[in-house]
Order: structure tokens, then C-alpha cells, then sequence
């Protein structure tokens, strides 16, 4: 997703949304990044930056060759989650699509305006470097979004022409969520169950979304992993992992409001149906 | 994984090339190495039976079965995917990338890190990385523990026991009995090379590269489904992420990063092409 570049503005404009109890912004759409320049945060510096990032075409895997088994699946998957049109799964997969950090406010029990700023900024930081992980392989393979591959519809349908434009694989979302669930898990491992099954359930939400394929999804776990080890080798990154870390954990101990508990059930019940391996009850 | 049998043809190529060199002719192997009398202390164990502990205890490490979905049912579309994919290895029996994922059938410590001494550069091994060795068989462990009750659950049968075939290890009673959801194979390779990558990023690209391609020769074996892998990498991330707030996990990873940087000068991998492991289409 282009619109990704602009990630770290959108997560400090969502810091200063989300500070004021206000819905999630409504779209990551470039016309974001004017407002969040003018907030009171900087745009975050990413960590490693293209120079000192692996190459994510040398660790994931290349995208299915067309007509495939994995191809013919993601597809196959792609039309059948068109059917969930309407259910409470594809209002969260149009929800989540427009979530960064608030995507682990119910397993954190806390909403964003409960974080301390450096936790924000932390995750800000790494989501730059996020974007450009993914970018590199994006670019690369030019594989292109489901919607487009079988002329279908999709959840963020005002989002159509900047998803068009931006390569399917890897996921940008998948890639951001599972580094970040990752850290938040480091940060808080007596929540990291929560917190995983969370991201894994946000990255199947580009799927029943329509904009992603499973294959998409998987292999920006992959990247969200990657990225995640390298960041440990910067100083850095470890110093405001340690000083983020602290606050965090003293911020939640202490008495602090709780997320919407409705919303919270919905992304539970959504964390227990995955739609292509056991979609019982997910409708 | 791959199921594009053309797909495989430069593959095989690359991967000649590299198994001629690296793969197949690793570092000395263990029980050699550890005849030398140099340094016998550092000889702490041998396999499974007198395998070191992990740094954490099952409490303190997240549940597989409670952030992984359970493994996909047969009529599931990932399921029958997973059964296609299976069926598509067969075309690899006797090639150069079923001897790469029989190599890589061996998980135990200290010898399996030998996968990762062509793409680090530096030999494991408890001669050369005494507490570098210790530490990816402790981790080992802990990623044993974070998944063992998932592959209890679910039971999930190998797909040779579905669907009759061959496969490039002797299909032994543990690997019969044993849940095939998730890959503990490809939880240890990854996090392995979560680790490795820390410390070396210089060789992250390489490291990663053949750690995807370790779990990767569990679907090229024929001993685990594709779901299975995939799941296998998160588990590994995770436990990975949980040892980060271990302080006895960070202070050894302190050491071993020093002792990784003195094993490339000390005792190098022979042979090794510097080539990666290619990734085949799929």
C-alpha cells in the first residue's frame, strides 16, 4: 500500500487523535500526511533506514506463479470472503484497515490515549522502517491485489485507486502489525498471546477485506519477524525499546480507562474464525 | 512453498552448486569435533537425552493453541491446498533439493545449527561458540514448549499418514506419533535465525534466507504440510520476542555475539559457495 509511506505521520496524527478520545482516523490516504505535519509531533526518523535494512526480496519467498496451487488458492479465498460482505468480520476487516497502533488497544487493556508518547513514537519510528521493508519487495514483484486479479470488490472502496497502484506482496499491514505485536509482546509478555492473536487476526482482515491475499498476509509475518531482529541490533532502538518499556508497563499498572468492550468482542470472536481454515461460526 | 515443478529448474541449479560446496559437506561434524581434546569441557551434551533446559518455563512462554488458528480441516480451502501442495513434492524425490531437506531433517543440538554456517560465515559449535551453542539449544527448548501442547490438541496427522508417500527421512515412530501442527522444525530454524540475524546483521539477508529454506525442506520432505511451516515461523517469532525480556537470555546473547565475531576468524566454514540457497517459485 503506497499510502504506507505515510504511516509514521498518520501514527503521530493518530497519537494526537486518539489522545482526544476521537474515532481512528478514516483512511490511511496520502492527504493524512498534510495535517499530521502540522501536529505536534515530528514525522518519526525510521531506525535503520533503506541503507542498513535487509533486502526482504532475499528473505521471502517470490509471490505464486499464476495458476499455481497457492495462486488458485489465494484466489479461490479471494472470492469465497467476498461472501462476508455484511457480517460483523467485514466491518472489523474495514475497521482494522484503518488501525495502526489502536489495533492493540484490547489486548494491551488500554486505548491509545492511555500509551505513553514514547511507546507511540517507538512504533512510529519502526513502522518507517517497516515501509520501506516492504516497499523494496513490492516493487520488485509487482504482484498485483486480488480485487484487481478477479475484478471484484473490496472493503475501502475510496482506497481503490492507491491500493491499485501498490503492489499486493507483501502485506505493508501484516508486515507493521506482526513487527509491532512482536515489540508490544516483548514490552508486556504476560499479554503476548493477546496481543499475537490480534495481529494475526488483523493481517486475515486484509484478506476478507479484499485487498490482500493469504500468501500476502503470510509472508508479511515473515517480514514482520525479520524486521523485528534486525531492529535488535540497533542501539537505538534498544535504548527507547528499554525507556518505552518502562512507561508502558508503569502506565498500565496504573488506573487508566479501558477500550470499548463491544469492540473488543468482536475482534475476539474474529481471532477464533479464520475464513479459509475454520469458518464456522465467523459469519 | 514451491509446487511449480519448472519452477524449480534454476532451483536446482543454484542449489547443486550450493549443496556441492556447503551444504553437504558441512563444518566437522560434532562427534568428531568434540574428540578433540582441546576443549572438553565445553562439551555439555550430546542430543535429546542429556539436552540442556530452556531459559523458560511453559507458564511464562505464549500458547501456540491460543494464538495460532488450529490447523486447517481437510475440506477447509487452506486444507486441500496443503494435501496439493503435498502431493506436488513428490516431483522433488531424488533431486538435489530432497537431499538439501534431508540434511536439514536434523533439529538437534549442538549439531543442527551447522545449517547456518555457510550463511554466517563462522561455525557453531560447542568448540568454536561454547555459549552461543548453548544458547540456540536452550532455545530450542523453549520453542518445544510453546508449541508441544498444540501439537497435542490437535493431533493433526502427517500428510504421509493421509496420503500415502515417500519421504526423505525414515518415517520413525516420534515422527508418526507426533502432531504435525505446527512445524517444530521451522519454529527452530526461524528463530535460530531471528537470533543469528541480531547478531549478525551484516548477514541477515543470507541467515533468514536460510532459515525460511530450513522449514521449507519439511514441505520438500514430505513430513509436514504447508500450514504446518507457516505456523512453525510465528511460533519461533514469538518465543523469540518472549526471551527478549529474559534477562539471562539477553546477557547470554551479549556473550554470544562476541564469541560469533571470534569464531569467523578461528575456525571458518570450508567450501561454502556464496551463493544462497534459492528460493524456488511456487
Amino acid at each position: 500500500m503506497r499510502s504506507i509511506m505515510f504511516l509514521g505521520a498518520v501514527l503521530a496524527l493518530s497519537y494526537s487523535v486518539q489522545a482526544q478520545s476521537q474515532p481512528a482516523p478514516a483512511s490511511a490516504s496520502p492527504a493524512m500526511a498534510k495535517p499530521a505535519a502540522s501536529s505536534q509531533l515530528p514525522r518519526p526518523e525510521p531506525y535503520l533506514g533503506k541503507d542498513r535494512l535487509p533486502s526482504s526480496i532475499a528473505i521471502l519467498p517470490p509471490p505464486p506463479v499464476k495458476e499455481s496451487i497457492e495462486d488458485r488458492f489465494d484466489n479461490e479465498t479471494y472470492k469465497e470472503t467476498r461472501t462476508l460482505a455484511g457480517t460483523p468480520r467485514y466491518a472489523l476487516a474495514t475497521r482494522d484497515a484503518a488501525q495502526y497502533v489502536q489495533e492493540f488497544e484490547c489486548p494491551l487493556g488500554a486505548p491509545v490515549s492511555a500509551w505513553p508518547k514514547s511507546v507511540i513514537v517507538l512504533l512510529s519510528r519502526v513502522a518507517r522502517d517497516s515501509s520501506t521493508l516492504t516497499n523494496t519487495a513490492k516493487d520488485h514483484w509487482g504482484h498485483p491485489r486480488p480485487f484487481l486479479t478477479n475484478n471484484g470488490s473490496m472493503c475501502t472502496e475510496s482506497d481503490r485507486d492507491g491500493l491499485t497502484k501498490s503492489p499486493s506482496y507483501p502485506s505493508g499491514h501484516a508486515t507493521y502489525s506482526w513487527s509491532m505485536a512482536l515489540i508490544l509482546a516483548e514490552m508486556v509478555p504476560e499479554r503476548a498471546t493477546e496481543i499475537l492473536a490480534r495481529s494475526r487476526a488483523f493481517g486475515e482482515s486484509r484478506v476478507v477485506c479484499g485487498v490482500h491475499t493469504v500468501s500476502d498476509i503470510t509472508e508479511g509475518r515473515t517480514n514482520g519477524s525479520a524486521l523485528v531482529a534486525v531492529l535488535h541490533s540497533d542501539a537505538a532502538f534498544q535504548a527507547d525499546l528499554a525507556v518505552a518499556k518502562a512507561e508502558l508497563r508503569a502506565a498500565l499498572a496504573a488506573p487508566h480507562p479501558t477500550p470499548d468492550a463491544a469492540q473488543c468482542k468482536v475482534e475476539a470472536d474474529a481471532e477464533l474464525h479464520t475464513p479459509w481454515i475454520n469458518p464456522t461460526a465467523g459469519k | 512453498m514451491r509446487n511449480s515443478t519448472s519452477g524449480y529448474a534454476n532451483l536446482l541449479v543454484l542449489l547443486t552448486l550450493g549443496l556441492a560446496g556447503c551444504a553437504s559437506t558441512p563444518t566437522l561434524p560434532f562427534h568428531l569435533a568434540s574428540a578433540q581434546p582441546k576443549t572438553p569441557a565445553t562439551v555439555a551434551w550430546t542430543d535429546f537425552h542429556d539436552h540442556p533446559a530452556g531459559y523458560l518455563n511453559v507458564a511464562q512462554l505464549p500458547d501456540a493453541r491460543d494464538f495460532l488458528p488450529p490447523p486447517p480441516s481437510p475440506d477447509s480451502p487452506k486444507g486441500q491446498a496443503d494435501l496439493a501442495i503435498y502431493r506436488s513434492m513428490k516431483a522433488l524425490e531424488d533431486t538435489p533439493r530432497w537431499s538439501q531437506a534431508k540434511a536439514d531433517a536434523d533439529v538437534e543440538t549442538p549439531t543442527a545449527p551447522k545449517a547456518f554456517a555457510c550463511a554466517l560465515g563462522a561455525a557453531v559449535t560447542p568448540q568454536t561458540a561454547p555459549r552461543l551453542s548453548l544458547l540456540l539449544a536452550r532455545v530450542m527448548m523453549d520453542v518445544s514448549k510453546a508449541e508441544d501442547a498444540a501439537k497435542a490438541a490437535y493431533a493433526r496427522h502427517r500428510p504421509f499418514l493421509t496420503d500415502n508417500g515417500e519421504t526423505c527421512v525414515a518415517k520413525e515412530d516420534w515422527l508418526v506419533k507426533q502432531g504435525s501442527y505446527p512445524s517444530g522444525h521451522a519454529a527452530t530454524g526461524w528463530a535460530w535465525a531471528l537470533i543469528l540475524s541480531e547478531l549478525d546483521p551484516g548477514r541477515a539477508e543470507a541467515v533468514m534466507n536460510r532459515g525460511m529454506s530450513y522449514g521449507e525442506s519439511r514441505v520438500v520432505c514430505r513430513v509436514h504440510y504447508e500450514s504446518d511451516v507457516e505456523a512453525g515461523r510465528l511460533v519461533g517469532s514469538a518465543v523469540v520476542a518472549r526471551l527478549h525480556s529474559d534477562p539471562a537470555f539477553i546477557a547470554d546473547l551479549k556473550r554470544a555475539k562476541t564469541e560469533l565475531a571470534a569464531a569467523r576468524i578461528s575456525t571458518p566454514p570450508h567450501g561454502c559457495t556464496p551463493t544462497m540457497i534459492a528460493r524456488g517459485e511456487r
